[in-house]
């Protein structure tokens, strides 16, 4: 007991001040970023092959099924008239509006109700329900109380996300170990600091999964609520309103970027949470 | 060499009855702890042992402040313990380092509650993060530590702000036999260097005889103080000395009468 050598070394935990690193070993980067880079795009490429293929097959209907590149000059004009750059920048604009009203409610509200057992009795059971109905049910009634307006979509959006956020924000918080909690009072937390300081970065791995899921169902929200609102422009709406001129090779283009926007979205976003938060800590493996 | 200071800690007849829901509006109450009276003077290194189920970790967690209790009164210098204070430092057995902070900012975040300003925290990382041996690991993230470290952080955290009492739960239960006895030792020159009156947790004999000063062993549920054994041996001790062997076998000869082993037989691994 009393005999083991007082200097232990540790496996696996040098301090990172002792590393000794050399120059980068290009030939390991390139060739393990290349190999990335094939196994991402390969199965795509196939893809776009195999439809190319059909495409000029003659069996399938031009107009319902338009090769790539009658699609990629669609989308040029789009882009060069200005219309695509409008529908992305709307688009976007109502995405973000949206999931950032239903990011900060829903996170605040999820961890009080984490917190508060009474908050908790109040709001769980309104919460499954509203969980359980899809958001696009409820534009009929929205639209009847605001218009066919951003506000209508937006509103939709926050409170579809909002339920979303709270239900990881909620469980994020009834997850974080209990451990930490009694060391967190035991060194003085309290309340809001308690709060702030052990609830909230503990339930953080639950609430990066919220976020996702919630940025994901708004982003469908936005594009279907396009083609239900009617206004004047985004990407779900010109997908919508090309089906009215027959326009399949507008619609295949519009649902590719819509796919590339959301794909965007979750990288550049979530990713960088991720990056500076739970994957920095630890908590969660890549 | 027995401690003579003054009374730190009172632990007067407490008792921790836990309600038990059985569902279908039944419940059960199960007596923890009863009757429960000891105390601790300053700078003593006081350890509390028995079988597993006595209800020791749930006296420490009373003295914490972190378990309400049931009956009677913790009294710290000459005032009443009810809730968490700055004046009672814990060391968990689960560790309890936070993942989301650095080893530096695990042991500065008591520090943080209590308000002490900032420029005064630096100075006192540097000094516990050499007390417990990790300097070079203030910017690690916890993940990266072996158990061993993380258990070195929760010592240095509960450190930090300076408490009158250090409480530790089985701080070493969940270690390998190495790891532990290099904690063990570590923590033998923290606390005679710290002077820190230590209420202790453990299950293990030999770990008793060679922290403490007294050692308190404690009855099957419900828990009471059955006995009390004054280790009287110079630090640091000699684990395989003969004077150290005879109050490990007097340790756990009490432990295996207290609860029911004792058969004369030979001597069994007290670890």
């Amino acid at each position: 007991m009393a005999s083991a050598d007082k200097a232990q070394t540790q496996p696996g935990a040098a301090p990172e001040t002792e590393r000794k690193l050399g120059p980068p070993n290009w030939n390991v980067v390139f060739r393990n970023s290349g190999k990335a880079f094939f196994q991402m795009t390969a199965p795509l490429i196939g893809l776009l092959i195999f439809w190319e293929l059909l495409a000029h097959s003659g069996t399938l209907h031009p107009v319902l099924f338009p090769p790539l590149e009658v699609i990629w000059f669609t989308m040029v004009k789009q882009a060069k008239s200005g219309i695509l750059w409008l529908d992305i920048y709307v688009s976007l604009y109502r995405l973000l509006v949206g999931a950032a009203l239903a990011i900060v409610s829903g996170t605040l509200v999820g961890l009080v109700m984490g917190m508060n057992k009474t908050v908790e009795r109040a709001l769980a059971p309104p919460m499954y329900f509203f969980l359980a109905v899809p958001g696009l049910a409820l534009f009929p009634i929205v639209i009847l109380w605001f218009g066919l307006s951003d506000f209508t979509l937006i509103s939709v959006l926050w409170f579809e996300g909002m339920i979303t956020v709270m239900v990881s924000a909620w469980t994020g918080v009834k997850t974080v170990d209990a451990s930490l909690i009694r060391a967190g009072r035991a060194m003085g937390a309290k309340g809001m600091t308690l709060f702030f300081q052990v609830m909230v970065p503990g339930a953080m791995p639950s609430l990066i999964a919220g976020y996702r899921i919630a940025f994901s169902r708004a982003w469908r929200i936005v594009v279907t609520g396009e083609m239900i609102v009617a206004l004047e422009a985004g990407l779900g709406f010109r997908i919508f309103s090309a089906r009215d001129f027959l326009a399949a090779d507008m619609m295949y283009g519009g649902v590719v970027v819509v796919g590339i926007l959301g794909v965007i979205v979750e990288r550049v976003f979530l990713r960088s949470i991720e990056l500076t938060t739970v994957q920095r800590w630890g908590t969660l493996r890549e | 060499m027995a401690i003579q200071g003054p009374v730190k800690l009172q632990v007067k007849d407490l008792g921790k009855i836990f309600t038990i829901d059985e569902g279908w509006g039944r419940t059960t109450d199960i007596t923890a702890l009863e009757g429960v009276n000891f105390d601790v003077r300053a700078g003593e290194f006081v350890t509390l042992i028995g079988p597993s189920g006595c209800g020791k970790s749930t006296l420490l967690m009373i003295v914490a402040g972190l378990y309400e209790k049931t009956s009677g009164d913790v009294v710290l210098d000459d005032h009443h313990i009810d809730g968490t204070g700055f004046d009672r430092g814990v060391v968990f057995q689960e560790f309890a380092v936070f993942p989301w902070l650095t080893v530096s900012g695990n042991v500065r975040f008591g520090m943080r509650m209590k308000g002490i300003p900032k420029t005064e925290r630096d100075p006192v990382v540097e000094r516990l993060l050499g007390l417990v041996e990790l300097q070079g690991f203030k910017n690690i993230y916890p993940y990266r530590l072996s158990g061993g470290m993380k258990q070195r952080v929760g010592i240095a955290r509960a450190l930090a702000f300076d408490p009158e009492v250090m409480l530790m739960d089985e701080p070493f239960g969940a270690l390998d036999a190495q790891t532990r006895s290099s904690l063990q030792q570590l923590l033998v020159q923290v606390w005679m260097e710290t002077h820190k009156t230590v209420l202790f947790v453990t299950h293990s004999v030999r770990e008793a005889a060679y922290l403490s000063d007294r050692v308190l062993l404690m009855s099957p549920r419900p828990g009471r103080i059955a006995e009390e054994i004054k280790i009287d041996l110079p630090r640091p001790r000699d684990a395989l000395s003969v004077e150290f062997l005879e109050c490990e076998r007097k340790v756990a000869e009490t432990l295996a009468r207290l609860t029911g082993q004792s058969d004369g037989g030979p001597a069994w691994v007290t670890d």
